[in-house]
């Protein structure tokens, strides 16, 4: 029972957290934005509380099937939010990221299913390591999806001089490039630690390299790494900043979803019964 | 007490009126000490800006004829009787609050949405409040109007969206790089509107203007006042892959960068954003620059579009002002109705009996054994307590008669018993 309120608590503090960002984003209304972040405090307190008490009563991270790591994927988001919001002093993403959170907190909460105890397989240190990494590198790329979204939003805006509310409210776009660049090395790096433990753990696992390799996950997470290694290339050697890269970063962060949701249709290997 | 306002603005005299009507600084303090000298003025504030004079006043009963006010008004301006006269306007206690409201919220502006008139409206009353001008009404009016020409810029639009050329220019330019202190700008040619841009530019901290010119005294000049670099217009066109805003507002007749040129400098910048603003007429930039990767171009239509744009925007704010500024008139007459002796009497009394009904029924809570006949003599015995310590002071506020001792009187009764703070938000 207890569960089932705490679960209402998280869903109901991100909701009413995401109405008031929408508030404060049209209204500009100077006090909505502290009760906006107020809101989101208060729903990650109850979200912590809730992960907590998932990791204690199944004595593992609690990122094991589709309910624990959609919730910890929307505790990440939240958390790299609130921080870049205390670090850029500026709530206008919030409007963007909350939505995110929300949604993919209800799926999680859709999904709910009993504790399951971990297969023999992941009982290992790796496996922390390994899908910590990669939920940060997400969580990293979901930003940059975000920021790439609203560079070429802003980009179009002054191009084609629509320079009304949602120009005036959203960040300079040299801000953005900046973030986006901030959130691709982040994730990249988080992505390659990902990889790398993954790779070292299934040699170790298996004898031959073909059946993780062909595995739809592992190309998917392949394909993502390939993408945002070129982002940065081309960033740094041909001046593909700005619109250019906030495009690429957003084939990216399709090839991220692909890699989470699609992929987990049809792999065999990441499901682990 | 009345509320009475004189003054003139642009909307009533032209230009070389208002400037015979300017209070300077130590115009205003002596202007000041004389209104305090004058009898039938018991409080003032005077407003003076490059675009309005105005006095705003609390007279007594004998002083409400515009007469003697329009007078002062020309004393003070040191402007001889009668020649401002057909330019001023004249309001009466709710005009008066209604009529600060709308200037304070820059609905009564030149350009509606300013933001100056905030700070000059809060300057005028400090002055009067620190010469001791101002008294119980005026320092209401003007408390209440400051919060809400604050209020009515954190809650609307009124303010947002350039209504200039040039100050279109900025904001863009603000959009575009996160930092202008991390950001050079060139100023090219001479002009009015350009010249203002790049004022604006240096006040929001670019970090280096550069001024190119075909006449170099002409950049050593302009460069000189922004603090910033003089080159020839030759040199200034070589530099252009270094700087990230370029203002160009040349008298050439032919575009003085072509696309070519302008793919060159992109790739020696390599692909770094610029944001050219072209404010020529012919245009100094050929309009194909677009095209380039991270070429940003806004010519003069492009930025005058964009402040028709915010222009209309603005007329929508300003109805969502209007409904603001009526709601706070309300409030404030409610209060203003209420300053004079009766209502202030019959709300002393109220209190008075508030807290005489409040403790007999506590008193009797606690007497549960007392009979009827026991409650009724206490009743009595408590309001006849109430009236006699009202009837004093009730008997005096009505019997004074100089307006000045009447109004420090009731002041104080409304200070002392906080009958501001009950009943009338």
């Amino acid at each position: 029972m207890g569960i089932y309120i705490l679960h209402g608590m998280i869903l109901v503090g991100y909701a009413v957290a995401t109405v008031v960002y929408f508030r404060h984003f049209w209204t500009k209304h100077p006090g909505s934005g502290i009760y906006a972040s107020l809101f989101l405090v208060f729903a990650l307190a109850c979200h912590s509380a809730f992960l907590i008490a998932r990791a204690v009563e199944s004595s593992h991270a609690p990122f094991v099937g589709l309910h624990e790591s959609m919730s910890f994927f929307a505790w990440l988001i939240a958390v790299v939010y609130l921080f870049l919001e205390r670090r850029f002093h500026d709530r206008s993403l919030g409007v963007f990221v909350l939505p995110l959170v929300l949604a993919a907190q209800t799926v999680s909460t859709v999904l709910m299913s009993p504790v399951d105890p971990l297969p023999p397989l992941l009982q290992s240190p790796w496996f922390n390591f390994h899908v910590t990494a990669s939920f940060l590198a997400y969580a990293a790329f979901s930003f940059t999806f975000i920021t790439g979204l609203l560079y070429v939003m802003q980009m179009y805006y002054i191009h084609h001089r629509r320079v009304g509310l949602v120009f005036s409210r959203l960040p300079a776009l040299g801000m953005l490039d900046e973030m986006n660049l901030k959130a691709t090395l982040i994730g990249w790096v988080f992505l390659s630690a990902g990889i790398a433990t993954g790779i070292w753990w299934a040699t170790a696992a298996w004898d031959s390299i073909t059946p993780w390799l062909l595995d739809p996950k592992v190309l998917c997470v392949m394909l993502t790494w390939v993408i945002y290694t070129c982002q940065l290339v081309t960033r740094y050697t041909a001046g593909w900043q700005g619109e250019r890269a906030a495009i690429i970063s957003m084939a990216g962060f399709a090839s991220v979803l692909l890699a989470y949701l699609g992929a987990g249709l049809w792999t065999n290997l990441h499901i682990f019964d | 007490m009345h509320l009475t306002l004189v003054g003139l603005s642009h909307h009533t005299a032209p230009i070389d009126v208002r400037d015979q009507a300017v209070l300077t600084k130590s115009l205003q303090e002596k202007a000041l000490s004389f209104v305090k000298a004058s009898s039938g003025i018991l409080e003032a504030v005077l407003l003076s800006t490059c675009n309005r004079s105005e006095m705003y006043a609390t007279t007594d009963e004998e002083h409400i004829d515009p007469g003697p006010i329009e007078a002062w008004f020309h004393e003070i301006h040191g402007v001889d009787e009668g020649v401002l006269s057909p330019y001023l306007y004249h309001r009466r206690d709710e005009a008066v609050i209604r009529h600060l409201f709308r200037v304070v919220s820059s609905l009564d502006s030149m350009v509606v949405g300013e933001q100056q008139i905030l700070g000059q409206v809060r300057e005028a009353y400090m002055q009067s409040l620190n010469t001791k001008n101002t008294g119980l009404v005026l320092n209401r009016l003007f408390e209440k109007a400051l919060a809400v020409g604050k209020q009515v810029r954190e809650t609307t639009e009124i303010g947002t969206g350039s209504v200039s050329v040039s100050s279109v220019a900025v904001e863009l330019a603000r959009k575009i790089f996160k930092d202008l202190r991390q950001h050079t700008a060139m100023l090219i040619g001479a002009g009015e509107t350009g010249e203002r841009t790049a004022e604006y530019l240096v006040d929001q901290g670019v970090k280096r203007l550069i001024v190119a010119n075909r006449t170099y005294d002409r950049a050593a000049d302009l460069a000189h006042r922004y603090d910033g670099i003089a080159v020839s217009l030759q040199d200034g066109l070589q530099m252009i892959s270094d700087v990230d805003i370029v203002i160009s507002s040349t008298g050439a007749t032919e575009p003085v960068l072509g696309r070519d040129r302008m793919a060159e400098i992109m790739h020696d910048r390599r692909n770094r954003p610029i944001f050219l603003i072209d404010i020529a007429a012919p245009r100094d930039i050929d309009p194909r620059v677009r095209d380039l990767y991270n070429v940003i171009l806004y010519d003069m239509d492009d930025l005058q579009s964009v402040v028709d744009d915010n222009a209309e925007a603005r007329k929508a704010e300003a109805l969502k002002v209007e409904a603001i500024v009526e709601t706070e008139v309300e409030r404030l007459l409610a209060w203003y109705q209420n300053l004079s002796i009766a209502p202030t009497i019959a709300q002393l009394r109220h209190f008075a009996e508030d807290v005489r009904h409040q403790e007999v029924g506590r008193a009797f809570t606690q007497l549960g054994h007392l009979s009827d006949e026991d409650r009724k003599i206490m009743e009595k015995m408590t309001r006849a307590i109430v009236n006699k310590l009202l009837h004093q002071p009730t008997v005096q506020l009505r019997n004074t008669s100089d307006p000045e001792h009447r109004d420090y009187h009731l002041y104080s009764l409304r200070h002392l018993f906080g009958l501001d703070e009950h009943g009338n938000e």
